[in-house]
């Protein structure tokens, strides 16, 4: 790269970072709300991701992990107990992280639309079970103490989102891990064959893809400050994620958040036009269609240069070549 | 689909609503007997169809190998298509029976899905008589559970029954699905 565009990307980043990092001062109110839930998703896009994209299990649970970080958050911060938010933290990272790894050995031994429908039987028995436990207080969920600073919360998820995408990116991009992932996703038995614990590497993935939607859970219940099961376990949020990567670019170290950023923004678009979110739903629709069809590596194939990985052929459960099958 | 009919629950009025039919002293409501029926007697023509006719036999090639059906002559683009519509027409006639029975709004698709996951994957992918057997378990699990234990503990057993049993076999309880 010669010297004179090193300086102009370096330029461009810092003037980036800057309209990033002073978001609060200049954008109001309205705007800062959206690219607080800009980072939220964009992070919990990268977070499926890791498991969708980088290790080819496509999840329809991952909204559990959510629900945990926000529930344990939420039962932790009741007045009764009234802990620090950050102490919740740990607590529901722990729990996602148990979970995952607990719930991962078995389930990841099935592949493809199994495993598909196994989490999301899983998110569903999670979600029923989350409305008749107490200590959830059933369907009519639970009230946080609420902290009304939205720039708190801006900057909480923006740490958050780009912590998410330095730490996806260093493990999967630039360390022998994310080869092993990615072996394992080509071929998992020659990945066996040449030495990788790919049972070991698929639970590591699996909990680094779960713990990650523990802590934007956490954040939002705080943000929202009121939470039921049908608010942070349902099936929607998990669709959501698995969407946005798709649009953005399954498997892609960024694309994801590109995805995350686009369909939320017109998401809150279309329900300031139209106050409701049921014709946005008919948009993706046919957007994801298209995307499938015309685009199988996301928006970011749209850039020159960007390697395809042609990923959304061999995963999506429903559209596996038979060479899969051995 | 919301935007076009909205939320609003509809049901279908039909001539058999209200009537019931005594058997043997079982009192049987007359639109879920007119159900049941209809499910066997689609269940057993498209089970015919699938076993004792060419085009069957086609769809169940295609099923085992796309690849090696095409070699032998079978036009698997035009069987998949085949294939999507019977499932999207049979799809649409059990929509109606619900609709008759229960209120229906066009949220209940997705719910309705997972249901078919259930009995589907419990049965094995590919088995017919494994189908009857996991239709039979599903709505005994949900009859039982809602009747000893209570309503809201249904949905959450039937999805537990269902990870547990994609563990334990992941070829349906008979072992008779195709593998995974």
């Amino acid at each position: 790269m010669s010297r004179a565009s090193l300086a102009a990307r370096v330029l461009v980043l810092a003037v980036v970072a800057v309209l990033v990092l002073t978001v609060p001062g200049w954008a109001g109110d309205y705007w800062t709300r959206i690219l607080t839930g800009v980072c939220m998703w964009a992070g919990l896009a990268l977070a499926w991701n890791v498991l969708g994209g980088y290790a080819g299990y496509i999840s329809f649970g991952h909204a559990v992990f959510f629900g945990i970080g926000a529930y344990a958050t939420a039962v932790l911060m009741q007045p009764g107990r009234h802990w620090n938010f950050f102490l919740t933290l740990p607590v529901g990272v722990a729990a996602a992280a148990l979970l995952a790894a607990v719930v991962g050995w078995p389930t990841l031994k099935l592949r493809g639309a199994y495993f598909a429908i196994a989490t999301w039987a899983l998110a569903e028995a999670i979600l029923q079970l989350a409305t008749v436990v107490g200590f959830t207080n059933g369907s009519s969920g639970l009230v946080i103490p609420s902290f009304a600073s939205s720039s708190f919360f801006y900057y909480a998820m923006l740490v958050a989102a780009v912590l998410t995408f330095l730490t996806t990116y260093t493990l999967l991009e630039r360390s022998r891990w994310g080869y092993q992932v990615k072996a394992l996703r080509d071929d998992e038995a020659t990945a066996r064959s040449v030495g990788i614990d790919t049972t070991r590497v698929k639970i590591q993935a699996f909990v680094l893809s779960a713990v990650i939607p523990a802590v934007f859970g956490a954040i939002d219940a705080y943000w929202i400050t009121f939470i039921n099961p049908q608010s942070v376990l349902a099936a929607d949020i998990t669709d959501q994620m698995v969407v946005m990567a798709l649009i953005g670019g399954l498997g892609h170290s960024w694309g994801p958040a590109l995805g995350a950023a686009l369909l939320f923004v017109v998401n809150r678009q279309f329900v300031a036009e139209f106050g409701d979110t049921t014709s946005y739903i008919a948009v993706v629709g046919a957007l994801v269609a298209l995307v499938v069809l015309f685009l199988p590596d996301g928006l970011v194939s749209l850039i020159p240069g960007v390697r395809r990985l042609g990923l959304v052929r061999r995963l999506l459960p429903l559209s596996r070549p038979e060479a899969e099958r051995r | 689909m919301l935007t076009a009919v909205g939320f609003d629950p509809r049901t279908v009025h039909t001539g058999f609503a209200n009537g019931t039919l005594s058997v043997v002293g079982l009192e049987i409501p007359g639109l879920r007997l007119a159900g049941f029926v209809f499910a066997t007697v689609a269940t057993g023509l498209f089970v015919g169809f699938l076993y004792f006719t060419r085009t069957g036999l086609a769809i169940r090639a295609v099923a085992q190998d796309k690849a090696n059906a095409g070699l032998m002559g079978v036009n698997v683009k035009r069987i998949s298509m085949l294939v999507y519509s019977i499932y999207a027409g049979l799809t649409g006639m059990a929509g109606v029976l619900i609709g008759a029975i229960y209120a229906v709004t066009a949220q209940v698709g997705p719910q309705y899905a997972l249901l078919a996951f259930f009995v589907v994957v419990v049965a094995g992918l590919g088995s017919v008589l494994g189908v009857f057997v996991a239709g039979l378990l599903l709505g005994l699990i949900q009859a039982v559970v809602t009747v000893y234990i209570g309503p809201s503990y249904t949905l959450g057993i039937v999805f537990g029954v269902l990870f547990v049993i994609l563990l334990v076999s992941p070829r349906g309880i008979l072992g008779r699905g195709m593998a995974v």
